[in-house]
């Protein structure tokens, strides 16, 4: 028996032992957090209006951001107001949400100032968004420093939604929106309903990967109204800073010839009658070959299906006779491939920029091309000759005659 | 130690699955492609044929000498001292593995779940726990190893599900377009990451009928392989080659790219990383076994346990002797080439062939009694 | 190996304190009775009754017995009448009257049934003392024994802790003699071996020890005996005490002996090739060796269909994770891993928690607690009273604490249904264990999260892959070569299906089903099914079952019985043993099943063509 309550007490020496040495490094309570929601990244500019936050001290004292070497980004973050939740019960504030931002040298720097005036642990586990400045990305340097930051690490998930902001993130994130108060929430879920290619849907881990292999990306862009947001149109990276614009009907055919669209609605033009064409199924077939004198030809092929929404309501045609659906497929191909086309002369000589990983296309199905072009292949991107064909079908006519 | 349990066939495979599947699988896919770009994922069945051929030639050894572990018939094989230097070094080898182990697991452990805990309380946790397992038998090893098998295997291709929409097969193109050389330096490479394999010079004569021994790493190790091979595809169709070649744990961060939406849990890398802890305890654990064992019959010691508690303490000081994570890896990488390759596939097979050629050893295996029943 | 070794050290030594067996009866019945009332000096309770018989008052007789433990009517009748009054009026030739009236008592006179001659007094005081009465003759060496217990006991009843739905509504009782009596009537069975030591120096406590003689394993037989065997203890008050000693290892939380109240799951367990252990004074019955899976079993689950059994062994195993882990999982994901979480989840939690002073370990192990006095507070409570309990648990500790803000209302709900989810389990005991390693699990997690947590998971796996019990692994089937045993764990498959007895348990004859598929209208022609059914399903046995089960189908088994059922078993058996066995159990399998048939004439034709059928639970 004693040998018995000794190995017991043994035990319970060691076990002691184990947890006073240990501690709970670790442990948050979940209601001392503050989970971000969205987290936008700008370029600090000296003067700029807004920028009333300082975190480095100077020798005279809290002032207003100048131009410093440490003054390099405005980090802003959105976080929820979780007692609202709870409903009653405890005094919580009125706002669904508040918006705050800081200036400082890095991402994570800046977060550590955060917490001179917020209560609770700031964790990114549950971001949503990140929006750059326009002024970010077009900053080479800091654009790269700012993805790294992102991209290492461990808490941002590699499938949050990266978009350039035209004008300023901390202006995005600080409007109140009418539709869903919450701005993490709110982008989300545009993202992810997804009912037009009018914007790309680009998440880190491939803006990332991809500015790494090739250094460019498109990246979704996003334009701020007085309460809300709107999500269209694609900024174009190309050697890691930002170059210039997609429109959104430029990005949705980009996205033809990505073969990334989504459901969308073309309208065309039948004898005067504009006649929206709804797509539903959309593919693209990719062929790379090389003719006799050693250019590089690229067939892209669109196979389209879709349904007639409209037409007029006088007796003006029957839309159900096949020379009508012939016709408006025939324009619906004509349109297609005209602004494929258009979009595709604007990346092969405006920008130069293979945002269709064409390159990565040759070096996989065909290395022997690749390994003739693979050291200048942007000047071979643009010299390469492309031919768009589309072959549109129209299903259904909706349900009168 | 000869009184102990018998182990099935079945758990020798569960031992070895659980063994194999370790730190390796998460670095995996960065090494291959590394070595052999988009072809990597190649490396790992090419190195896994090696490896098996290996442990066959590791199990008909252990079959010429029923009943004996290595440190037995080293000795007398390859004579007294250079027997007792390739056991030391095996020892020292076992030793350092485990420490590695337990390194790599707190440095994951800090990135992804825990990142103000310190590492020393990490390894100490993951010490004892595992110096609590090996006190016991060989038989509740395999026990273990049969109870814990289907916890890592099925959520590793269970998780792999979600992902696919992520992946793109045509990452793995262009098809063996490497120089043939640089692949076979490549497989060099690769074969480490299935170290632990030569643990059965020490539990051939554990098992309750030795002559399933081949056939059971033959089937375990394959199916390692086809594991390692499939989450080496995955993680490269996720990342694209130059992706994966810049993620420190790729297979992990490949689960990151995915939640699932509604569930209790939405980010299964959560799971992953608690499973791939029990995966990691039971690679440590059967090594620190092998290594108890190998000391405790080097001495000829009648009972294992006590010298458990000091050798973890030894472990765990050499954990705690890189730097940073970057040492970690550098060290790693020269140890399982320098030591880890000549101990485990080099030195085996010499002592193979030198026992056939002086014509030693029971070759017919007429020592091996059955066992008929209830070899739990 | 140590304590084997000491067991059988022990087992050298005789217990004459146990058995008596010291001091031969005199031919004196002075002295006898002095002996007697010398040693139960102060015993009020015992009854001297002299008395003389012969016709002419010849012989001198002492009835001793205990007041109260002894059946009245049965010694007044049986024993006092027939010496005193009948044996007078027997016309006897006096030579007969000369000789040995000892024996002519025990052979002719008595006229009860369990009566024996003993030649040691200490030894017949010991039966004096269990409830036999006993009858000292004036001028004889010997003592009647005569077998007269009856005392006032608690009738045979539905049992307390294992309550079914559809199921035997007997349940075992305090005494012993009753308890195997529901199990011989459950296995008419000539391999049914019933063996009786005593226990405890002072209680000398009935245990028997039961199992099937040509199903057992002998080597866990062995075991049970030895180890019951060496233990030197003073009382056994209740089988509680002989779990404590017999059991594997004493330092493990995990239960290794089961226990039950029901006679139908010692008999599906003897058919199993499991040992059951009968200890007087107590309805629960101790059955070893036990696996965990085993403990996960009820008996309901294979008299109702096999979904639904298959189901509820699921939710068992899933009730048993989540009372193990969810209080634990809880804590690490919401105080280390919120990523995990879906955010929404993660905010409203957050939000609920706003104002709440405690740590979320703090709050749980305060909810745990005050749920574990709850617990305990109702079970030693009165019904009634008892419920009081649970509305003033229910209404201050979950409304007020979450109005007050003291507990977050999540972690109310995570308390309830860990409680729900402990309660859902079939064994009380694993219940017990797994809510201790639950507080264990809590403070891991709370130290180190997830990565804790699954440490804390690991030590309890490889306790549990260590442990054993009865030298069977305690994780079997899930281990070891017997992965065909799986069929009745996680789940339970068609008792059809369920061909041979599980390997880890039992030590021969393996086979326990013949029939290779179920007889049905589609494998034999709705006319010919009932007979088929019956043919195969039943021995001789069928017949005298009639009077329990329902007559029309058990007719059936009957009749056609004897053609079929022996020649299929002939058929497939060489020796003879074992052809004895296996007609045995069909008859066994046969009488259930028709006994069963009353339920829906589907029902009976089917499970009337089961040949040993029913599973052995049924039986």
């Amino acid at each position: 028996m004693k040998s018995i309550l000794k190995r017991a007490l043994n035990a319970l020496l060691i076990v002691t032992l184990v947890f006073s040495v240990t501690g709970c490094w670790d442990r948050v309570e979940i209601n001392d957090r503050i989970f971000v929601l969205a987290l936008g990244i700008d370029k600090f500019e000296p003067g700029q209006d807004g920028q009333d936050e300082e975190g480095d001290e100077g020798p005279e004292g809290v002032q207003q951001p100048g131009a410093s070497p440490r003054n390099r980004i405005v980090v802003s973050i959105v976080f929820p107001n979780v007692g609202l939740l709870k409903g009653e019960g405890a005094i919580v504030p009125e706002e669904p949400k508040a918006a705050v931002s800081t200036v400082g040298p890095t991402i994570f720097e800046a977060m550590r100032q955060f917490n001179t005036r917020l209560l609770g642990n700031i964790f990114l586990g549950h971001i949503k968004a990140i929006l750059v400045g326009e002024e970010l990305v077009s900053d080479e340097k800091l654009f790269l420093e700012v993805l790294d930051e992102l991209e290492r690490d461990h808490e941002i998930a590699r499938d949050v939604d990266l978009m350039v902001v035209k004008g300023s993130a901390k202006d995005a994130l600080f409007i109140k929106p009418l539709v869903e108060p919450i701005i993490g929430n709110y982008i989300e879920q545009i993202v992810e309903q997804r009912r037009t290619g009018r914007f790309h849907s680009k998440d880190l881990g491939q803006i990332a990967t991809s500015i790494r292999e090739v250094g460019g990306a498109p990246i979704p862009r996003m334009l701020v109204g007085e309460n809300e947001l709107k999500i269209a149109g694609t900024g174009i990276v190309k050697d890691y800073k930002l170059r210039g614009w997609l429109g959104e009907i430029e990005t949705r055919a980009a996205q033809w010839v990505d073969n990334t669209a989504g459901e969308d609605v073309i309208s065309v033009d039948i004898s005067g009658i504009l006649v929206p064409f709804e797509l539903t199924e959309l593919k693209r077939r990719m062929k790379v070959w090389r003719d006799e004198f050693g250019d590089i030809h690229l067939d892209i092929k669109l196979e389209a299906e879709g349904n007639i929404e409209g037409h007029i309501l006088e007796v003006h045609r029957d839309v159900m006779e096949q020379s009508f659906i012939r016709e408006v497929e025939a324009a619906v191909n004509r349109d297609m491939v005209a602004q494929c086309r258009a979009v595709m002369n604007k990346m092969q000589h405006v920008f130069g920029v293979d945002i269709w990983d064409i390159g990565d296309y040759i070096r996989k199905f065909h290395p022997d091309i690749w390994d003739d072009v693979k050291d200048n292949w942007t000047e071979e991107f643009t010299r390469m000759k492309v031919h768009i064909a589309a072959n549109a079908k129209v299903r259904r006519v909706g349900i009168i005659k | 130690m000869d009184n102990q349990e018998k182990i099935t066939s079945n758990q020798l495979m569960a031992i070895m699955i659980s063994l194999l599947i370790g730190i390796g699988i998460m670095s995996l896919p960065r090494t291959v492609t590394e070595a052999a770009g988009p072809d990597g994922w190649l490396l790992v069945p090419a190195g896994g044929v090696i490896v098996i051929i290996t442990s066959v030639i590791i199990s008909k050894l252990g079959l010429l000498f029923p009943g004996k572990t290595v440190v037995e018939y080293a000795g007398d094989v390859i004579t007294k001292p250079l027997g007792l230097i390739f056991l030391l070094g095996l020892f020292v080898y076992f030793v350092i593995f485990c420490a590695f182990e337990a390194r790599v697991l707190a440095e994951v452990t800090k990135q992804f779940l825990l990142d103000r805990t310190p590492t020393e309380a990490l390894v100490i946790t993951i010490l004892l726990a595992c110096a609590y397992l090996v006190r016991q038998d060989i038989a509740t090893i395999g026990r273990m190893g049969e109870m814990l098998v289907p916890v890592f295997v099925i959520p590793t291709f269970l998780f792999l599900l979600p992902v696919i929409p992520q992946m793109d097969l045509t990452n793995l193109l262009p098809f063996m377009r490497t120089p043939p050389l640089k692949f076979l330096t490549g497989i060099g490479t690769t074969v480490t990451s299935f170290l632990g394999f030569e643990t059965l010079l020490l539990f051939h004569p554990f098992m309750a009928r030795p002559r399933d021994a081949t056939k059971a790493m033959v089937t375990s190790l394959a199916a390692v392989t086809f594991m390692y091979t499939l989450v080496v595809i995955a993680t490269m169709a996720t990342f694209g080659m130059v992706g994966v070649q810049r993620i420190i744990w790729p297979a992990f961060s490949m689960y990151r790219v995915i939640t699932v939406p509604g569930a209790f849990i939405e980010n299964v890398h959560g799971v992953m990383m608690a499973i791939w802890v029990v995966a990691v305890y039971t690679t440590l654990a059967v090594f620190f076994f092998a290594a108890v064992i190998l000391l405790s019959r080097l001495l000829g010691l009648k009972e294992h346990s006590f010298i458990v508690l000091p050798l973890a303490f030894l472990i765990y000081f050499l954990a705690l002797v890189p730097g940073n994570i970057s040492q970690v890896y550098s060290y790693l990488d020269a140890f399982s080439v320098y030591m880890g390759v000549p101990l485990c596939f080099i030195l085996p097979v010499f002592i193979f062939i030198v026992a056939r050629v002086r014509g030693m050893g029971d070759e017919r295996g007429k020592g091996h009694e059955k066992y008929p029943k209830k070899g739990t | 190996m140590g304590f084997l070794g000491m067991l059988t050290a022990k087992k050298q030594k005789k217990k004459p304190e146990l058995e008596g067996g010291k001091d031969k009866a005199s031919s004196s019945l002075d002295k006898n009775l002095r002996y007697l009332k010398d040693k139960l000096e102060d015993c009020d309770d015992i009854v001297y009754r002299e008395f003389r018989v012969g016709n002419r008052q010849q012989f001198r007789f002492v009835l001793v017995y205990v007041d109260g433990l002894i059946d009245r009517d049965m010694i007044d009748q049986e024993v006092l009448n027939s010496l005193m009054l009948q044996a007078r009026q027997a016309n006897l030739s006096p030579g007969i009257l000369t000789g040995d009236v000892f024996s002519l008592a025990l052979r002719s006179a008595l006229t009860t049934g369990e009566v024996k001659e003993e030649e040691y007094i200490d030894k017949s005081m010991i039966s004096l003392l269990s409830g036999d009465s006993l009858v000292l003759v004036d001028g004889f060496k010997k003592v009647l024994v005569i077998g007269s217990k009856g005392w006032p006991s608690r009738g045979v009843q539905e049992p307390q802790t294992e309550v079914v739905i559809r199921g035997s509504r007997d349940g075992f009782t305090e005494t012993m003699r009753v308890n195997t009596a529901l199990l011989r009537r459950r296995l008419r069975d000539p391999n049914l071996k019933i063996k009786q030591i005593k226990v405890g120096v002072r209680t000398r406590t009935d245990i028997a020890i039961a199992y099937m003689d040509n199903i057992v394993d002998k080597n866990v037989l062995e075991q049970v005996e030895n180890r019951l065997e060496s233990i030197n203890i003073d009382a056994v008050l209740e089988s509680g005490y002989l779990e404590e000693f017999i059991e594997d290892s004493w330092h493990s939380p995990f239960p290794q002996v089961q226990n039950t109240e029901r006679p139908d799951r010692v008999a599906a367990a003897l058919l199993e090739g499991r040992v059951a252990i009968i200890t007087d004074n107590t309805p629960f019955v101790l059955l070893v060796p036990v696996t965990l899976n085993i403990l996960f079993q009820s008996a309901e689950d294979y008299y109702e269909r096999w979904f639904i059994g298959s189901f509820i062994r699921i939710l068992r195993y899933v009730s048993a994770l989540i009372s193990l882990v969810l209080p634990a999982g809880y804590i690490a994901i919401t105080s280390y891993h919120p990523g995990l979480m879906p955010s929404d989840l993660a905010l409203y939690i957050a939000g609920t928690r706003i104002g709440v002073p405690f740590p979320a370990f703090l709050e749980a192990v305060i909810m745990e607690l005050t749920l574990e006095l709850l617990r305990e507070a109702g079970v030693r409570l009165p019904g009634p009273i008892g419920q009081t309990i649970g509305i003033v648990g229910g209404l201050v500790i979950g409304q007020a604490a979450v109005q007050a803000g003291l507990v977050s209302p999540i972690m109310v709900i995570v308390v309830a249904i860990t409680a729900i989810s402990s309660f859902a389990l079939s064994s009380y005991s694993i219940g017990i264990s797994l809510r201790i390693l639950r507080f264990a699990l809590i403070i891991f997690s709370a130290v180190l999260g997830l990565y804790g947590l699954m440490l804390g998971l690991l030590i309890i796996l490889v306790h549990l892959c260590s442990l054993k019990s009865f030298g069977i692994p305690y994780l079997s089937p899930l281990v070891g070569n017997t992965y065909y045993e799986l069929e009745d764990s996680f789940i339970r498959v068609p008792l059809i299906t369920m061909h041979r007895r599980p390997k880890t348990l039992a030590g021969a004859n393996m086979i326990r089903i013949r029939n290779k598929e179920a007889i049905g209208p589609f494998s034999g022609g709705s006319a010919g099914v009932g007979q088929k059914g019956g043919k195969a399903g039943s021995g001789g046995d069928g017949e005298k079952d009639n009077k329990d089960g329902s007559p029309g189908a058990s007719e059936k088994g009957g009749k056609a019985g004897d053609g079929e059922g022996l020649g299929t078993g002939e058929g497939e058996h060489s020796a003879g043993n074992r052809k004895d066995k296996a007609c045995r159990e069909k008859a066994g399998g046969g009488d259930e099943n028709s006994g069963r048939g009353g339920n829906g004439g589907k029902d009976g034709i089917k499970n009337g063509g089961g040949p040993g059928g029913g599973r052995d639970t049924d039986g």
